[in-house]
């Protein structure tokens, strides 16, 4: 039906064709064509269509935008308890760290390993290499119970060689102070006794 | 008003013409347009006015009220629990720490008693406890289901998750904080306890509750039915503060050691309770502070009542001996004798009525002031003190410390007793002088001996080194007041004479540590019982310090009635070789090195 309409009417595609084709007799007796209408409506179509995806658009834009968030807001949960775990896994660790390095905890396992608490300390003076103190094996406890471990090494005679391991001090720190042995130190680092602190 | 009704008039009577001259059925007036237009907007302006009070009603009287109420709906207030402060060892060992832990409980209602016994054996290695303690309680015995029955607690939060993922109807999880105190009875009486609620209870929990106690904060979220957060939603959060670490000048190691020295003495001898304190006389904190038999701050209500206080500061006795170092300390400032000073010792001395008498019997003796305190003679004492008298004896006794409160601050702490110079009744200018007839505290013993070990500066005892913020830096506590109490020459020659204590003529031999110097005193004392109000039993001490010719450390040690031994050099002198031994080591503090002067105790 545009195909039809040869004039300035086809710039109006969606123009009512009731008017072209009761035009055309007309204007073919009178003698007239038709000029271009200086007032011609604008077309409908292209503006209700912007319209509609416009609406669309926004529609899926807000859609998107909500799922994203609520995407995130997932997230940030599942993030969240992991977080949680951690920080549980996280204390547990510190916890059972706390636990295993008390001072009664550190002795039992010293003694279950066939130390003994280290007798009177020993020491020796720099200036003259003079033994103060005297030397002397740790004394035995009482016999200790039998730790059963299959394939562990036969346990030291504990306190027979003065000077291995002296003190069996069950404290926590590691022994970075040259330990007071009865030992003869090659290099002694401490300096003379009375002006150590 | 007139005109009005005159139009009204007008207006109105002009209808009721019409219908006269054309008279028609009733029911086309029905159909008079005007009429049913006025009646019709009547009616919908009468609806919707009843419509527009509503509206005005819901949205602008009440309109808040309903806005609440939606909000209350969605919104979800949180409470965040503000952590509390932990409490640290001199080096920063946790000796409590607050962490999160679970509870399990049942829902007896939920629970059929058909299914206990496979519930039970569910849960039972999951919780740590047997199948047959835990079935009883998943069901009713004859009574109302009990809908919250705790089977276990202090659950790590995986071993709660664990529990929680087996689904089982009726069992629920719920958090929970928990104090823990990693190392057990360790300092327990120090420490104290903080109750289920969060309440403190005894010791440092409580007294220091201001600081390690921190704000609550809470989260305001609005939330779906889910009970996930509206992502747009309305989010306000106030963080918690949390509680501030306390820093004692306790040393875990040492506590340890002194605690476990004690508790093996008090079972070996037989005694009721005994008290251990470590302490540096140069800065006044106290290093261990220990008692036994303790409390597990752990488990509070296993221990019996009498066993929770901080004994140290709690328990006053009548220290014997020990008190004698004053004696000596006033003698010497007031020049009323020399370590020299030759006394002359009788077997038994009667004043006042009574009779008084040495440990151990002996014939007249010739001793020097020094040998009367190396051999602690009772009779001795007396006649010394008989050379300074009552009142000024008594000042003395009080710029020691006795008959006040140590200065620690603990809440609970003891004073002692010790009446006035002019209260003293007729025996007690005699017994005073040798420790009896006064009730002193362990703490107050040991701080006299460290004023003596301080060139006779009385510095005043600290168990808190400090408070650690959120920066994580130490905020020192203030230092300690000191004050001197006798000169440095008295103080000399009291560690000298006490040094003889531990030599072989003096009464504490076992005492002596390889190596070292040692000088202290020991204390046989009448222990009044109170339940007889009388003399039962004894009191044995010792206090010394180490090293004698400069002294780092002091250690004082009680114990209440021993029965196997029962003197202070047999029963309290090797806790406080252990004790010391072990402190100097751990201290990192070497032996001087010199030689004791020697101190001649008899006169010729």
């Amino acid at each position: 039906m545009s195909a039809a309409i040869s004039t300035g009417a086809a710039q109006a595609p969606g123009a009512p064709d009731r008017a072209g084709t009761r035009a055309r007799p007309a204007a073919a007796r009178l003698g007239l064509r038709l000029v271009p209408g200086s007032s011609s409506r604008p077309a409908r179509a292209p503006f209700v269509l912007a319209v509609l995806t416009l609406l669309a658009g926004g529609l899926i834009g807000l859609l998107l935008l909500n799922t994203v968030l609520a995407q995130d807001a997932f997230r940030l949960h599942d993030l969240q308890r992991t977080t949680a775990l951690l920080t549980d896994s996280e204390q547990e660790l510190q916890q059972e760290l706390a636990l295993a390095q008390s001072p009664a905890e550190l002795a039992r396992r010293a003694t279950a390993l066939g130390m003994v608490p280290g007798g009177d300390v020993t020491f020796r003076r720099l200036p003259d290499g003079r033994v103060v103190g005297q030397v002397a094996p740790a004394p035995l406890p009482p016999p200790p119970a039998p730790v059963a471990k299959p394939g562990a090494k036969p346990t030291a005679k504990p306190g027979a060689k003065p000077g291995t391991k002296p003190t069996a001090k069950p404290a926590t720190r590691p022994p970075t102070r040259p330990a007071p042995t009865a030992k003869p130190t090659t290099k002694p680092t401490a300096p003379a006794p009375g002006g150590h602190r | 008003m007139r005109p009005r009704r005159a139009t009204a008039a007008a207006i109105l009577p002009q209808p009721r013409p019409q219908p006269r001259p054309q008279p028609r059925p009733p029911s086309t007036t029905l159909g008079s347009p005007g009429r049913r237009l006025t009646a019709g907007l009547l009616g919908v302006g009468m609806l919707l006015s009843v419509l527009g009070a509503r509206l005005v009603e819901l949205q602008g009287l009440d309109g808040s009220a309903y806005a609440a109420r939606a909000a209350k709906q969605r919104e979800r207030t949180v409470e965040l629990i503000a952590a509390r402060g932990a409490i640290l060892d001199r080096n920063g060992a946790a000796l409590a720490m607050s962490v999160d832990a679970r509870l399990v409980f049942a829902d007896q209602l939920l629970i059929r008693p058909a299914d206990a016994l496979s519930v039970a054996a569910e849960l039972g290695p999951l919780l740590g406890l047997p199948v047959a303690t835990l079935a009883p309680k998943l069901v009713a015995h004859g009574r109302k289901d009990n809908r919250y029955v705790v089977l276990a607690r202090g659950l790590t939060p995986s071993a709660g998750r664990r529990v929680a993922e087996l689904k089982v109807p009726g069992i629920g999880v719920a958090a929970e904080p928990r104090r823990l105190y990693p190392n057990g009875n360790l300092a327990g009486n120090l420490l104290g306890w903080v109750g289920r609620d969060g309440v403190a209870h005894a010791g440092f929990e409580r007294w220091q509750r201001a600081l390690l106690t921190g704000r609550n904060g809470e989260l305001v979220a609005e939330v779906g039915h889910n009970g996930r957060p509206i992502p747009s939603g309305q989010h306000l959060e106030r963080d918690p503060v949390p509680g501030q670490d306390l820093q004692l000048t306790i040393d875990r190691d040492i506590q340890w050691k002194a605690q476990q020295a004690i508790a093996a003495q008090v079972t070996a001898t037989g005694a009721v309770n005994g008290s251990v304190i470590v302490m540096d006389p140069h800065t006044g904190e106290v290093l261990a502070m220990a008692t036994a038999p303790t409390v597990d701050p752990n488990d509070p209500a296993a221990a019996p009542f009498d066993d929770r206080w901080n004994r140290p500061l709690t328990d006053v006795y009548e220290p014997g001996s020990v008190n004698k170092v004053i004696t000596a300390a006033a003698g010497l400032e007031l020049n009323a004798f020399n370590p020299q000073t030759p006394f002359t010792i009788p077997p038994t001395l009667r004043l006042a009525g009574k009779t008084f008498h040495d440990a151990e019997t002996h014939g007249v003796e010739r001793l020097t002031f020094a040998g009367v305190l190396a051999k602690s003679s009772n009779i001795g004492t007396i006649l010394a003190s008989q050379r300074i008298g009552a009142q000024r004896l008594y000042g003395f006794l009080r710029s020691f410390g006795f008959g006040q409160p140590s200065g620690l601050g603990l809440p609970g702490e003891s004073r002692g007793i010790l009446p006035p110079a002019d209260q003293w009744n007729g025996t007690q200018q005699y017994t005073i002088p040798f420790g009896q007839g006064l009730s002193v505290t362990a703490m107050q013993v040991a701080s006299v001996y460290a004023t003596v070990a301080n060139d006779g500066v009385r510095v005043t005892p600290t168990l808190v080194r400090g408070s650690i913020g959120a920066n994580g830096e130490l905020r020192p506590a203030a230092p300690p007041s000191s004050r001197r109490v006798i000169s440095v020459r008295t103080a000399r020659q009291l560690r000298d004479m006490l040094e003889a204590v531990t030599g072989v003529e003096g009464t504490a031999p076992k005492a002596r540590i390889a190596g070292y110097r040692v000088a202290g005193k020991t204390g046989t004392a009448q222990r009044v019982d109170s339940a007889c109000h009388c003399y039962r039993g004894y009191t044995a001490s010792f206090v010394g310090f180490a090293p004698a010719d400069r002294p780092q450390l002091l250690v004082a040690v009680v114990l209440q009635n021993p029965v196997r031994g029962h003197f202070g050099g047999s029963v309290a002198a090797p806790v406080f070789h252990d004790v010391m031994t072990f402190a100097l080591e751990t201290r990192e503090i070497p032996p001087t090195g010199t030689r004791p002067p020697v101190v001649r105790l008899t006169d010729p």
